[in-house]
């Protein structure tokens, strides 16, 4: 447990330290879609589902956004410069804006 | 002849037990009245035949010497003058009567062309005024024959017996006379006429019957054709004029007056006893009403009487008794068998003669309670009884579901209470508001107890599904009971469930094909469930919301910037392009439809698209200077 309180500050240190600005402006991002669908859960839970379609759509938006920010995390770290050979951080940042337009369209249609 | 004499009696013997008795008689007082109110018709026809009638039956003769005298006839028409002189003769007229008839009866014989029916008739009128010795007997004959070659029918040969009967060649009818009745028509192989009808048969049947007495010979008829005969003449008792009247009685006459004649058994009056009469009477007469000419009192016999039901033998030989001062009327007493009700079979002799004739033992039935029961249809729980007595109702409405089934017990029992069984038990389930009605039989066990059991979810087609009061009513009936039963038992109220006025409505739209629109289906969304309270609504609204100004707090510690941003005319078109994408959808989830929002959508995502790829163009193409 000592180690646990001790590892913590120690994460987040290193975190605040050597973690690009671009990758916590993206980590942010993650956090609030995070909590937006957090949200409509505890909602969902404490009132109930209905509509059925709109609380899907909203929650599909969440997490579908939530695994494309992951996805462009993962582009734009350079620690995966390899992985990602001859696709730049500005070139993930435009799959992920073509994604968005197409998930959002699906979601808007879906929402009723 | 002694030989054919034999062989007709053996006939006659062999017929007494298969022939049967008439059940009925020829109402002469009905036909006197009708006779008597023909008298002053103006109709000659009318005239002759009613004043025949009459006198045959020995009636008073009205004076109508008069009305004879006044008659306007046609001298040419030898019917007419025929029945104008015999009415004179009959009611002793002739003086009323001009010479002309005489002058036109003879210029009918002289005529070489007379049909048979106009020499009957010329020579009968010849007869009336005393001059009937004008036709010859010899050659008369030879030329009737030689007429009755053209034309042989009944009719013929009974205008030419009679004139036999004038001119007394009574052997020449007797020879021809079996021949004729051999000839005559079978209706129903019960009875017997000959073509042409009443007016026909009864002429031949007096005539050959008048010969034959004049020859002092037995009747050539044989039993079976007197009765036959005696049967046409019954289904014709109902005429209503006077030549019907006339006929009928003259033809009745003739059958009545032959040994031995035709006999009716009939009942006379009630054809049932009670437990208080207990007597039939049978009235045995000839076919004009009269006593059986040698009939014994104590041959009437009712030789055997059995129950129709279960063919028990419940009497025999049983001799009737004589009403005093009715000669035709013959007692039954049928004490024995009043007790048991149901029909009878009795068969009757009277002499040698035998009939047998229903009767009915009316009883009383009595029924003390019935047991009301209503119990599931699984018959999981007891059914809850209620008794009722006689003739009781219900004090309170009963009440059965679809579930439920209502049973109904009662012991039908005689006078005696002795349980027994009828013809009819039946069950009314019906409307107390409308009119619809449904009949259930009740069927009866071993030991004689009715059961009727509706089950109500099964009654209920029977009542179009319409829920409601319905009246219970039981009735109870018998051809041989005397009080038969309808008792209204009480109300029930049957619920038939949820599929109640549904589906009676279905059953009471018009039946065959439908033709024309139907009615729109619209389409039902489901009900909204209840929303939650404004303010929940409204608290977990900002809730979402607040991760936004997280966000923006975040970047801004973060020290976001658009240092970065490179002041090109593509940087704000992007940016517009994409915000009026995001907008679009906004549009689309608010009013817009699908089609709309593409047709717009494509423009603007290429806008984006291009000035998407310039900006990040130029921001890699920065970024690769910079290094």
């Amino acid at each position: 447990m000592s180690s646990l309180t001790a590892v913590i500050p120690k994460l987040y240190q290193e975190y605040i330290s050597k973690t690009p600005k671009k990758l916590k402006i993206i980590d942010a991002y993650l956090l609030y879609v995070f909590l937006t669908a957090v949200i409509q859960f505890v909602y969902c839970c404490l009132v109930g589902t209905f509509p059925f379609n709109s609380f899907l759509s909203g929650f599909i938006s969440t997490v579908s956004s939530f695994v494309l920010g992951v996805c462009l995390r993962l582009q734009a770290n350079p620690e995966n410069k390899n992985e990602f050979q001859g696709l730049s951080a500005e070139r993930g940042f435009a799959d992920f804006i073509f994604a968005h337009l197409v998930l959002h369209i699906v979601v808007i249609n879906f929402i009723g | 002849m002694y030989l054919r004499g034999g062989f007709l009696l053996l006939i006659s013997l062999l017929s007494v037990s298969n022939a049967n008795t008439l059940q009925g008689t020829i109402d002469l007082k009905r036909l006197q009245t009708i006779l008597q109110e023909n008298v002053k018709s103006k109709d000659i026809a009318s005239l002759y035949y009613a004043v025949k009638g009459l006198a045959l039956l020995n009636a008073d003769l009205p004076n109508v010497c008069q009305q004879i005298k006044d008659f306007k006839y046609d001298v040419n028409n030898i019917e007419q003058i025929f029945q104008l002189t015999n009415a004179a003769v009959i009611t002793g007229c002739q003086n009323s009567l001009s010479p002309d008839v005489l002058s036109a009866s003879g210029a009918v014989l002289d005529k070489p062309d007379a049909t048979i029916q106009d020499l009957y008739h010329a020579v009968y009128s010849l007869k009336a005024i005393g001059r009937g010795s004008v036709y010859d007997k010899e050659d008369a004959l030879k030329n009737l024959i030689q007429l009755l070659k053209k034309d042989d029918s009944p009719a013929n040969y009974a205008y030419v017996f009679a004139l036999c009967e004038h001119m007394g060649s009574l052997a020449w009818t007797a020879t021809h006379a079996e021949g004729v009745l051999l000839a005559a028509d079978e209706s129903d192989s019960k009875a017997l006429h000959f073509e042409g009808g009443l007016p026909v048969t009864s002429h031949l049947l007096s005539t050959i019957t008048r010969t034959y007495k004049n020859l002092k010979k037995p009747s050539p008829l044989s039993e079976e054709q007197r009765y036959k005969f005696a049967e046409y003449l019954l289904s014709r008792r109902s005429v209503n004029t006077a030549k019907g009247a006339a006929l009928l009685i003259e033809a009745a006459f003739a059958l009545a007056d032959i040994e031995p004649a035709p006999i009716s058994i009939a009942i006379k009056g009630r054809k049932y006893i009670t437990s208080e009469v207990d007597t039939i009477e049978f009235s045995i007469t000839d076919l004009i009403g009269r006593p059986v000419r040698g009939l014994k009192p104590d041959e009437v016999v009712a030789q055997s009487g059995t129950r129709l039901a279960d063919d028990v033998v419940v009497l025999s030989k049983q001799p009737l008794t004589q009403k005093a001062n009715e000669a035709t009327t013959f007692v039954l007493n049928l004490s024995k068998i009043k007790a048991q009700y149901g029909l009878y079979k009795i068969a009757l002799s009277a002499g040698a003669k035998a009939a047998s004739v229903n009767v009915a033992v009316l009883g009383e039935i009595q029924v003390s309670s019935v047991e009301v029961g209503i119990g599931d249809v699984d018959g999981t729980t007891s059914p809850k009884v209620t008794t009722i007595t006689y003739p009781n109702e219900l004090k309170e409405t009963l009440q059965a579901d679809h579930l439920q089934k209502v049973t109904l017990k009662f012991n039908v029992r005689d006078k005696w209470s002795k349980p027994v069984l009828l013809q009819q038990a039946f069950v009314r389930v019906g409307s107390t508001s409308g009119d619809s009605e449904t009949i259930f039989v009740a069927e009866p066990d071993n030991t004689k107890a009715y059961k009727v059991e509706l089950n109500v979810g099964g009654i209920a087609k029977h009542l179009n599904y319409n829920s409601g009061s319905y009246s219970l009513t039981i009735y109870l009936g018998d051809s041989a009971v005397s009080n038969p039963i309808a008792w209204s038992v009480g109300e029930v109220l049957f619920n038939f469930g949820k599929d109640a006025n549904a589906v009676g409505a279905a059953l009471v739209s018009p039946t065959g094909p439908h033709r024309g629109a139907r009615a729109q289906i619209a389409h039902a969304f489901r009900s909204p469930e209840a929303r939650p309270a404004r303010l929940v609504s409204d608290v977990f609204a900002c809730a979402c919301a607040a991760p936004l100004l997280l966000l923006l707090l975040l970047w801004a510690r973060l020290g976001i910037n658009f240092g970065n941003l490179p002041l090109t005319p593509s940087v704000l078109v992007f940016h517009l392009a994409l915000g009026g994408s995001l907008g679009l959808y906004g549009l689309l989830w608010l009013q817009l439809t699908m089609f709309d929002t593409m047709r717009y959508l494509l423009p603007l995502a290429a806008i984006t698209f291009l000035s998407g790829h310039r900006l990040l163009r130029r921001l890699v193409k920065d970024k690769t200077q910079s290094r």
